[in-house]
């Protein structure tokens, strides 16, 4: 199912609400926050485990493929520093292994 | 228009430059999941926010239930609170109303153009909000641009394009780990995102692993971040 219609405007206009809520929190009780301890040990790990969660089921599902597209992202980003290059190493890897597989 | 936000405007143009390199990719991989221009035209505007929009269109096409998308496109985003925390006393001086508008112009580019700006001098949230608008123009006409490009790619998975938030993911994944630390977060993130995403409907995975995730973090002590 692709978003559509009403649908897309309503994940639109919540996605926009919570976001400008997260913005105006900040501004407004941000200062309230422990400045170390479990809270912010978490609060400082939220994005990363987010992307975590977000690509782990992914590029297993994507089996072999996938995961040689991960460990080529992986270096790509540590030896170049570059998301944008290593995106495209991904996909040209992704792509490559498929014609030579036959998928 | 003060000689403030001007100031703010220009400063953030170097980092204009680097958002668009990113709307342009972003606007690519919208089109190539249905959004509509009409539609990334006022997420553009309305969410205003790289990594959220970047769920937003992510998750677009997977079926899963509206509040979830929207929420995990949120959760990705908690950082704006700590980033609005920290220009909160830019703001103050404008009132109740004047910052509950300008703090929407928060952006991870602008903001860091301030803060930098910030330890030479003092700044204004003019400033602040030149830095916003600057970024935003950028972020704004990449990605439309990007979306008219998008359209004229036939049969994108012969390009593996349909990887392409995979891929994307996966380095910007890479470009928040942060070393040893991350190991046990994030292997607890990745181990119940399979488990959540194997057994429960809908975006579950998302938000139970990056909440079990940082729940690790939390116990686990350790050094601060």
């Amino acid at each position: 199912m692709i978003l559509s219609g009403g649908n897309a405007w309503a994940v639109i206009v919540l996605a926009a609400l919570f976001v400008y809520s997260i913005r105006f929190l900040g501004m407004a009780f941000g200062s309230r926050l422990p400045k170390n301890g479990p809270v912010k040990r978490a609060m400082d790990a939220l994005p990363g485990t987010i992307f975590a969660a977000l690509v782990f089921p992914g590029l297993a599902e994507a089996g072999l493929p996938g995961m040689a597209a991960a460990g080529v992202i992986f270096l790509a980003v540590r030896k170049t520093g570059s998301v944008f290059l290593a995106m495209i190493l991904g996909m040209g890897t992704v792509a490559l292994l498929r014609a030579v597989t036959g998928n | 228009m003060t000689p403030e936000f001007a100031r703010g405007f220009r400063a953030s143009v170097p980092a204009g430059i680097g958002v668009l390199v990113y709307g342009l990719v972003f606007g690519v991989l919208a089109a190539e999941k249905g959004v509509s221009a009409p539609q990334l035209a006022i997420m553009n505007v309305a969410v205003f926010s790289g990594s959220a929009q970047l769920i937003l269109v992510g998750m677009w096409s997977g079926g899963f239930p509206l509040w979830q998308v929207a929420l995990a496109a949120a959760v990705v985003n908690v950082r704006y609170f700590l980033l609005t925390a920290a220009v909160a006393p830019l703001l103050e001086p404008y009132g109740k109303f004047g910052g509950a508008w300008r703090v929407h112009f928060v952006t991870d580019e602008n903001w860091a153009v301030t803060m930098a700006e910030s330890r030479r001098r003092r700044v204004t949230g003019d400033f602040l909000v030149g830095g916003g608008v600057c970024v935003g123009l950028f972020w704004f006409f990449s990605v439309l641009a990007g979306h008219s490009l998008g359209f004229t790619i036939a049969a994108p998975e012969r390009f593996g394009l349909d990887f392409a938030f995979t891929a994307l993911f996966t380095a910007l994944a890479v470009t928040m780990w942060r070393g040893r630390r991350d190991i046990f977060p994030w292997a607890v993130s990745a181990a119940v995102a399979y488990a959540a995403f194997r057994l429960l409907p809908g975006a579950w995975y998302v938000l139970l692993g990056g909440a079990a995730g940082a729940a690790a973090a939390a116990v686990r002590g350790g050094e601060e971040g």
